[in-house]
């Protein structure tokens, strides 16, 4: 057989640019961070990101899994402030909540998720709408209601029992918080359902070739819906947690989420084209986003550089899918 | 007609990947001539075209305009020798109005810099008028028939000082009334002393018009000569006239129970009253020049297309597909004529292509058995012996292979009834035979199977029996010992009474 099956040198080494450059950059700022700043690389402050970027984490791997099939969504956002508070008002001790079980709270959050998902996924499948044009229009009628339900006030007042998963840990010495585990659980459960459940493979195809998918007799439509559900209620799992953590659900709450939800994704690989990418990609972006955060607040930089370092990273990434692009 | 010469091209080669695509094709045109350029899909008429406008580099021979050696580098280059292709699908700013269409890239500008739509307006409305057309320079182009659009560029053409106007099918899409117009302008371009080169797969239209022919086959420049006084018949054995080796191995089998049945089927502008039934065993040839329909009704027998009447039966069920995914249910798969375009996901692997339309069969208690995905691809791949691993990604291999790796995806999925559109077109020698025995092989094994295909020997060797059309029209059912080339071109190329020669 030869040379049937290897990569030219020349290509395979783009290639592994694409698949393992985010990695080497992402080790560098951790060296980098890790000498400037001593406090950087210590068990508790490693926790304390991985705690940080758990919920948008979530939503990072639901979108990352839209880009793949070479779909959006704008709305993620005001899904967090529409989840959070949906959840909020159900277990909410204060005037406007009903004072029900933590549970209930937990269940309408990312039932709340899943039907804007729903939402969105019927109208670009069935009406045929670019998704980037549906959900920017839901993006506004999800901050609109999060607005209407809340009525512009946040919501707080949460019993012990609903804070309990965004704060709390399994261990009394805080080693492992319950957020982490719940971010870990996520990963492991969307890695398999991206590889091993044909929902996943469809999701792969289309974003390939949705001609080709759709000529192979993959119902694109039904994919494209079971898609934005299954990334509604990860947006929705995502809100319910944070609301969880911050013991309060604005109505401006996750706003710019989208955003760097979409950029995580990008970061970690997914392409901005369709088809290629991987949940582990999905959560390394994530994490990197979380970690350059994190560096900078200890380093003392001032919020307004943030940006700039975090636009920047984002081109470079982009820069990096270019080349990958250009030479499929 | 005077003689002047004004274009020759001589001893054009063209290879593609190693593809002798022309070989030594000579081609000669006088002012106020109309040449008819003729030949079977394939025979490489729009390569010699787009050679002739610079679109493409012959890979020999040398084009003479007007008396001096010229090489185009690009359509910029040869509309500058006044040579402009009307193709058949308008290059148009359909957003745009007629006179900026007209002057795209060469906008009349004011002194100050600026467009000078006035100057614009008065040119285009001059030019369309000396046309006699009636169309406003400020329409847009969206606004337009097809048969106005055509009119635009070759008004776009005029104003680009066009001597030799290329002209692509461009009755394909007409209607008769709009036909006669055309004829009336190919007159008129003709008599102001403009040569045009007139491709057209019909014999009518050829003779109406055209005073010179030049017939193309497999590449190669067969003839060229006055129209007046050749026989239809014998125009026709030029194109088709070649010994058919005996590459094609379809045994025969005996067709059994019907599996496909197709009464009346229609689609506006498309095709119209399509009949014809596919029997277990059997493989049944689409047969037809390019826009003859045959993409669209198998298309639409998918569930690609929506039919506007007719009945499709399986196995005497009637079924309605909305979707591939309906079609696929009800036991038929196609492997598309485009590869790239929707046969296959080239980012993905082999494998994962393999398996796309019958995931299914690797999945147990909710998910994906590595194990048994592996042990069907590595089947089809061995068994269709594809040169490529599990898990290369397909954009990597070979035409050929990527080919056998879309049958193999419809093989997995074991359909009743596969359809396949050109399942063999740019492939190499080789693996086409192998291609070809495959599909006798499932023959023999009960599958019944619905080809369209361009290539008259592949229908010929391959077909049990031949379903004939012309511009959506179904001309004739022939069965295999009745058919022969000639037969076959004359009705395809709309000739009701065909002469047996």
């Amino acid at each position: 057989m030869g040379k049937i099956g290897k990569w030219p040198k020349k290509e395979r080494a783009m290639r592994n640019i694409g698949n393992y450059g985010i990695i080497i950059v992402f080790l560098i700022i951790v060296v980098l961070l890790s000498i400037a700043a001593p406090t950087f690389m210590t068990y508790s402050n490693i926790i304390t990101i991985l705690r940080q970027v758990s919920c948008i984490g979530i939503a990072t791997i639901g979108v990352g899994i839209l880009i793949i099939m070479n779909c959006i969504d704008l709305s993620i956002g005001s899904m967090f402030a529409l989840s959070g508070i949906t959840a909020g008002l159900m277990v909410s001790t204060g005037k406007e909540g009903l004072a029900l079980p933590a549970i209930i709270g937990i269940i309408v959050g990312i039932a709340t998720g899943v039907v804007v998902g729903l939402f969105n996924g019927i109208i670009i499948a069935k009406g045929k709408i670019p998704p980037f044009i549906v959900t920017m229009g839901s993006m506004s009628i999800t901050r609109g209601l999060a607005l209407i339900l809340a009525h512009g006030m946040p919501v707080g007042s949460f019993p012990d029992s609903f804070t309990y998963l965004g704060t709390a840990s399994i261990d009394s010495n805080n080693l492992v918080p319950w957020s982490v585990l719940i971010f870990l659980s996520v990963i492991l459960l969307m890695d398999f359902l991206m590889k091993r459940r044909p929902l996943g493979r469809y999701i792969y195809a289309i974003g390939g070739n949705e001609e080709a998918a759709m000529a192979a007799g993959i119902d694109t439509a039904r994919i494209k819906i079971k898609a934005y559900l299954l990334e509604g209620g990860l947006v929705g799992i995502g809100a319910t947690l944070l609301a969880s953590r911050l013991k309060s659900a604005a109505p401006a709450l996750g706003s710019g989420y989208e955003l760097d939800a979409i950029a995580g994704a990008i970061i970690g690989g997914v392409s901005f084209l369709g088809g290629i990418g991987n949940v582990w990609g999905m959560v390394l972006g994530a994490v990197m986003i979380g970690v350059i955060n994190n560096g900078m607040d200890l380093l003392g930089v001032q919020a307004f550089y943030k940006q700039i370092v975090k636009g920047t990273i984002i081109i470079i990434a982009v820069l990096v899918d270019r080349k990958r692009a250009g030479r499929a | 007609m005077n003689n002047d010469v004004v274009l020759e091209m001589r001893h054009i080669a063209m290879k593609f990947d190693g593809v002798q695509v022309l070989d030594d094709v000579n081609l000669t045109l006088r002012s106020g001539e109309v040449q008819a350029l003729v030949g079977e899909n394939g025979a490489g008429k729009s390569t010699l075209m787009k050679i002739l406008i610079g679109m493409y580099q012959p890979t020999a021979g040398e084009i003479e305009c007007k008396g001096n050696t010229v090489r185009f580098r690009n359509i910029k280059d040869s509309q500058e020798h006044g040579i402009s292709m009307i193709f058949q699908e308008f290059n148009q700013v359909k957003h745009l109005t007629v006179m900026e269409n007209i002057y795209l890239g060469r906008e009349p500008l004011t002194k100050a810099g600026l467009m000078d739509y006035k100057a614009m307006f008065k040119q285009s409305k001059q030019l369309l008028e000396s046309m006699g057309v009636e169309i406003s320079p400020n329409m847009y182009v969206r606004e337009l028939t097809v048969a106005k659009q055509q009119l635009v560029e070759i008004a776009k053409a005029l104003s680009n000082k066009a001597e030799i106007i290329i002209m692509d099918e461009p009755t394909s899409a007409l209607s008769n009334k709009e036909i006669e117009h055309l004829m009336n302008m190919i007159g008129m371009l003709k008599r102001a002393g403009k040569s045009i080169i007139f491709i057209s797969h019909k014999l009518e239209e050829i003779y109406r018009i055209c005073d010179y022919v030049t017939v193309l086959r497999d590449g190669k420049h067969i003839y060229s000569g006055l129209l007046n006084g050749l026989d239809e018949k014998d125009l026709i054995k030029m194109m088709v006239d070649r010994e058919i080796t005996e590459m094609y191995p379809k045994e025969k089998v005996n067709a059994k129970d019907i599996v496909l049945e197709v009464k009346g089927l229609a689609r506006n502008h498309e095709f119209q009253n399509i009949n014809f039934e596919v029997r277990e065993g059997e493989i049944l040839g689409l047969a037809g020049l390019m826009g003859a329909g045959r993409t669209e009704v198998i298309e639409t027998i998918m569930g690609i297309r929506k039919a506007d009447s007719g009945e499709i039966f399986i196995r005497g069920k009637r079924i309605r597909n909305r979707l591939a995914a309906d079609a696929i249910k009800n036991g038929i798969l196609m492997a598309p004529e485009d590869r790239k375009k929707n046969g296959l996901v080239l980012k993905l692997t082999v494998k994962d292509n393999l398996l796309m339309s019958a995931l299914r069969k690797c999945v147990k208690a909710g998910y994906i058995r590595h194990n048994l995905e592996k042990q069907y691809a590595e089947y089809y791949i061995k068994e269709l012996n594809i040169r490529g691993t599990l898990n290369q990604i397909c954009s990597t291999l070979s035409g050929g292979n990527q080919q056998k790796i879309v049958l193999g995806r419809v093989l997995n999925a074991d359909p009743d009834l596969i359809i396949l559109d050109e399942p063999t077109r740019g492939i190499d020698v080789k693996t086409k035979s192998e291609i070809h025995k495959l599909m006798s092989d499932l023959a023999k094994r009960g599958k019944a199977i619905l080809m369209v295909s361009s290539e008259m020997g592949e229908i010929l060797g391959m077909s049990d029996r031949i379903v004939v059309l012309h511009e959506g029209e179904q001309m004739i059912t022939l069965k295999r010992e009745e058919a022969d080339a000639n037969i076959i071109m004359q009705y395809a190329m709309g000739k009701k009474e065909v002469l047996v020669v």
